[in-house]
């Protein structure tokens, strides 16, 4: 189908303007970092690991701009992002570890966020003018509130002060991992701080939208219709809420990115093993082969789930399927 | 020529009213700071009292006084990078939208490109490239902040501009020979405005909060006072840990009322935008007086407890034959 | 002959085996007593409440009879669909019904019984279920009354559910390729999106829904105004055959007279939420009492016949929530009295047939206009000319 291939050229592209934008961000810049920080790591590397860096950076090499973006780039797909100047191992198998934690979090918190947003939101437009209505200034008061500084609030409140739930890392220190129920358990307990707070912060967006999406959709004569058809209740509200939804939908890609920025620093508030503390340790300490490897990672997950997320519109709204009509 | 008039709900006026109280702080906020925020000669970790109104730091500056002087940057260099933004949404989104053809194909493109990518890692990113020079220069950082936060108004922009240009009046300019900007000036661009306006909150409220947490996480000046810086130092002295709550919730709040307020003034524009969205008839109190519903409901119009008279405007009785 | 029992809401509820989602089973296929299904007393819609309310309409009075095409003709803003949606509870706010009576005969039940639906008293339950399967309203335009999301077939399925909870899936199937074909169409629209299809497509659907649980009223809200004029053609001869096959009550609203000459059998006028004249339609045509009606006549050209030229009706209709004094209509009247203009004409008998005109004109003590003292031509398929108004307001003497 036309529309899925367009799409799917439309990421390759946005991936590959991602994955240049990180080939030319540290030769565009004035002077460069890791020259100096590349003595560190002798003795402690490979030379392969090494001129890994060097390809990436651009330092000490004599061959032209291209050979070395294509270098790069046979680099990447060989799944060699170089190595950590801090943690002298390679970055790809330190964000093996990272990345399942974050995407877990990440993904957790997006789809509840989703789904009580989409359904607060739809009953909040039909029920409109009683008084459910505050929760509207309520949920954009949380959303303004920065995310680390909920984190923070939430952490103390919650977690430190009332010790309703645990505080700091992904599971109970005292256990490995493994896929037993005690283990599950505990990374279920001690990741709801986390994923109540990113929900919290994001859920406003979704509600107003599906609000006001819903509002108008009432406006809309076919709502009318299912009204004068004499259906029950539920059923005119879900023909309305299935046309309020698309919206939402179609500005997946935009919340993803509002969601995995808002993450990172979640992560850093309560500890959390996923990518946000790498990166934000990695850009303290200057660790630019680490920076760029999470970079270039959150970048492909992103537009991963955006593309997910736009095929499931184009499977909801006929509309776009058909080029014409008959 | 509409007139200006007041907007009567409730939420908008509550907007307008933060956000009015914070430009205003960001005027005066460093000329009514009772103290210099980096004098470190008071004694730290007070907690608040008549001479400190927030207490003092761990390092023994007013805490009120940077919160007064750190509206100043955090409020200039949010407005300044939504600007930029927005003009850049403007220029990218409405030429898309009414050049078409391959000019609006690759600046979509364009744009797509930019959403797609998520905006704080590449924030954190480029702004870690910068020498420090750099970054401790408010406006590179503002610049680069609008860099990352234009592509969702262009978006918008470029829908809206579509839907104009294939309108009447656009036809008749387009039949008598105008040049082609100077449509897109005089005739698409008035019509914009609320749209533009609803963008710019937004882009405004992402400015803010990338700003904030640039420097939460350390990557601006610490020379420069803002809000986020204040919660930098607050993080770093383990304020929230060790309990001192009005080092580092002051800020926080300050920003959270900022975009409430931003957010709320969004709300009005939503409803001029789209008049269905505006409360439509009398207060819940009247309603009821008149043996109406509190909430219409839809597909059960409601009949007066009372019948009002047929409407009589002469002597004579009128209506329907009996 | 008796009255029909007029029962409140409570009784209709006894009378009716009603399951636990309240989808009951209501007479089918039955006439009430002399036929009578609509009955529309004195019924007033406003917008607003207290001392902003506009009237919208007022105090109108209408009946419809089975197998029976009741036109509504007026302009935009004469309040003709918010009568319908009014009476029909559908109106959205800030619609507000502030009187009348508004009754639904439904024909007997299985005990003989006459079943009355008081549509201004009913409850949301009951209303639910006296929707479609009884009365049935065919929205103005197809495009935004269908959803865009759900496929045709879906719309046809959800009516059945919901109103004949017996039927199988086969059976709902079959039931709606039946009617599909009622109004000539394929089966293989059923699969389609109503983005996918012409707007004349979309109309006969519409018309195939409404027709779906045989209801005794139908209610067609301008459904030919954003069609061609051969389709709106087809489509009125479709609704022609269709109701002399299965007998429901119809009323059609437009602001097009001429559509209505042929199709209905009454003619109510509309102007500025009061009806002005109702009149069987070949009598309106060649016979019009009120100055309104021929200004509306004179408004449109005939298909056949001599060339005419065209006038229409100076100035425009008042504003509702500043009403004229008097005949709401007499700003616009080449045939003004001083009455007029202070006094509310009532809607009257003009002669036995049973016609009524608003106008005082027709009071007696004045010289009727000659335009407005046509004699009535009783072919109700000859598409006369309407008589042209004078070129001075000096009637003659007609009697």
């Amino acid at each position: 189908m036309r529309m899925i291939a367009r799409k799917l050229s439309l990421y390759a592209l946005t991936a590959w303007v991602a994955i240049t934008v990180n080939f030319l961000l540290p030769r565009l810049m004035p002077g460069n970092p890791v020259q100096t920080l590349i003595g560190q790591l002798t003795g402690r590397v490979t030379p392969q690991q090494v001129h890994a860096i060097e390809l990436s950076f651009g330092i000490g090499l004599h061959q032209n701009l291209f050979h070395q973006y294509t270098g790069y780039i046979s680099q990447l797909f060989q799944g060699n992002l170089g190595v950590s100047i801090t943690l002298a191992s390679p970055v790809s198998s330190i964000l093996r570890a990272a990345v399942p934690w974050t995407v877990g979090l990440i993904g957790v918190s997006t789809i509840l966020s989703f789904i009580i947003g989409t359904f607060g939101g739809a009953l909040l437009g039909w029920t409109r003018g009683s008084r459910f209505d505050t929760v509207i200034p309520v949920a954009t008061f949380f959303q303004a509130v920065p995310y680390f500084f909920l984190g923070t609030v939430v952490l103390l409140v919650f977690g430190s002060t009332l010790h309703w739930f645990p505080v700091l890392g992904a599971y109970s220190p005292t256990l490995t991992p493994n896929l037993s129920w005690t283990f599950i358990y505990s990374l279920i307990r001690y990741g709801e701080l986390p994923v109540i707070t990113i929900v919290l912060s994001s859920i406003a967006g979704w509600m107003l939208g599906m609000r006001n999406m819903m509002i108008t959709m009432i406006g809309e004569d076919f709502v009318l219709m299912a009204v004068a058809k004499g259906l029950p209740r539920r059923k005119v509200i879900m023909h309305a809420a299935r046309n309020a939804v698309l919206p939402s939908v179609a500005n997946l890609s935009l919340a993803i990115g509002l969601v995995v920025s808002g993450a990172l620093l979640v992560e850093l508030v309560f500890n959390y093993p996923g990518v946000g503390n790498l990166l934000l340790q990695a850009v303290l300490n200057e660790d630019y082969p680490l920076i760029q490897g999470i970079f270039l990672v959150i970048t492909m997950t992103v537009l991963a789930a955006n593309l997910i997320a736009d095929l499931i519109y184009l499977g909801l709204d006929p509309r776009t399927r058909t080029e014409a009509a008959v | 020529m509409k007139t200006l008039r007041l907007p009567r709900s409730p939420k908008v006026l509550l907007g307008l009213f933060i956000v009015g109280f914070f430009l205003i702080l960001t005027v005066i906020g460093p000329w009514i700071a009772p103290y210099n925020p980096s004098a470190t000669n008071f004694l730290p970790n007070l907690t608040p009292s008549a001479t400190h109104w927030f207490g003092t730091t761990s390092l023994g500056q007013d805490i009120f006084s940077q919160l007064l002087v750190g509206a100043r940057a955090t409020m200039v260099v949010a407005l300044l990078a939504g600007l930029v933004a927005t003009a850049l949404s403007v220029t990218i989104g409405v030429a898309a939208g009414y050049l078409g053809g391959p000019a609006d194909e690759g600046l979509t493109m364009l744009s797509n490109v930019f959403l797609a990518i998520p905006g704080l890692p590449l924030l954190i990113v480029i702004d870690s490239y910068l020498p420090v020079s750099g970054r401790s220069n408010e406006y590179v950082i503002g610049l680069v902040i609008s860099l990352t936060g234009w592509a969702w108004g262009a978006r918008v922009l470029r829908a809206q501009t579509l839907s104009l240009r294939n309108r009447d009046f656009v036809e008749a300019s387009r039949i008598i020979g105008e040049s082609r900007l100077r449509i897109m000036v005089t005739e698409i661009a008035p019509n914009l405005l609320p749209v533009l306006a609803s963008s710019l909150l937004f882009t405004i409220l992402y400015a803010i909060g990338a700003y904030v947490t640039l420097a939460y996480v350390g990557l601006t000046s610490t020379a420069v006072w803002n809000w986020g810086t204040m919660l930098f130092w607050a993080q770093s002295n383990n304020a929230p840990l060790a309990g001192q709550w009005y080092w580092f919730v002051p800020p926080g709040i300050c920003i959270a009322l900022v975009g409430t307020g931003l957010a709320l003034l969004n709300f009005g524009i939503d409803e001029f935008i789209n008049p269905r969205l505006r409360a439509s008839g009398l207060s819940g109190k009247m309603r009821r007086r008149s043996g109406l519903p509190r909430r219409p409901r839809l597909g059960f119009t409601p009949v007066l407890r009372t019948p009002r008279p047929t409407v009589v405007t002469a002597r004579l009785s009128t209506s329907s034959s009996k | 002959m008796s009255d029909p029992l007029t029962t409140d809401s409570l009784e209709i509820q006894k009378q009716l085996p009603l399951s636990d989602d309240g989808a009951g089973v209501l007479p089918t296929n039955t006439t009430p007593i002399n036929g009578l299904v609509l009955e529309v007393k004195d019924l007033s819609v406003d917008y607003g409440w207290g001392e902003h309310a506009v009237r919208a309409v007022n105090a109108v009075s209408l009946d419809v009879h089975r197998s029976q095409v009741l036109g509504i003709a007026g302009e935009s803003g004469s309040g003709k669909s918010t009568l319908v949606y009014g009476l029909t509870r559908l109106l959205r706010a800030p619609g507000v019904i502030s009187g009348g009576d508004v009754k639904l005969n439904l024909g007997k039940d299985d005990q003989g019984n006459e079943i009355t639906v008081d549509l201004l008293k009913a409850s949301q339950r009951e209303l639910r279920k006296i929707r479609w399967s009884q009365v049935s309203i065919v929205l103005q335009s197809a495009l935004n009354a269908l959803n865009p999301v759900l496929r045709i077939s879906k719309e046809f399925e959800e009516i059945l559910k919901t109103h004949r909870p017996d039927m199988s899936k086969s059976e709902r199937r079959a039931r709606a390729v039946e009617l599909l074909a009622m109004v000539g169409l394929e089966e293989d629209r059923l699969a389609r999106y109503p983005h996918e299809l012409s707007g004349g497509q979309r109309q006969r659907i519409m018309i195939a829904l409404a027709l779906a649980l045989d209801p005794q009223l139908v209610i067609m809200d301008e459904p030919t105004t954003a069609l061609d004029v051969v389709t709106q053609r087809e489509i009125i001869n479709e609704l022609s055959e269709l109701r002399a096959r299965f007998g429901f009550a119809m009323i059609f609203i437009t602001h097009d007279l001429s559509l209505l000459v042929e199709l209905a059998d009454e003619i109510a006028v509309m102007y500025a939420g009061a009806i002005v004249e109702r009149a069987p339609a070949g009598a309106l045509y060649s016979a019009p009492r009120h100055p309104y009606t021929l200004g509306l006549l004179n408004s449109s050209p005939p298909l056949h016949g001599a060339r005419v030229e065209l006038e229409g009706i100076p100035g425009s209709p008042p504003d509702l929530a500043e009403m004229p004094t008097g005949c709401s209509f007499h700003q616009r009247c080449p045939y003004k009295l001083d009455k007029c203009v202070t006094d509310v004409p009532p809607l009257l008998p003009v002669d036995h047939t049973g016609r009524l005109v608003a106008c005082w004109l027709h009071g007696g003590g004045v010289s009727v206009p000659e335009p407005l003292a046509q004699m009535v031509a009783f072919s109700a398929t000859t598409k006369l000319h309407a008589p042209s108004a004078p070129a001075s307001p000096n009637p003659k003497d007609v009697s």
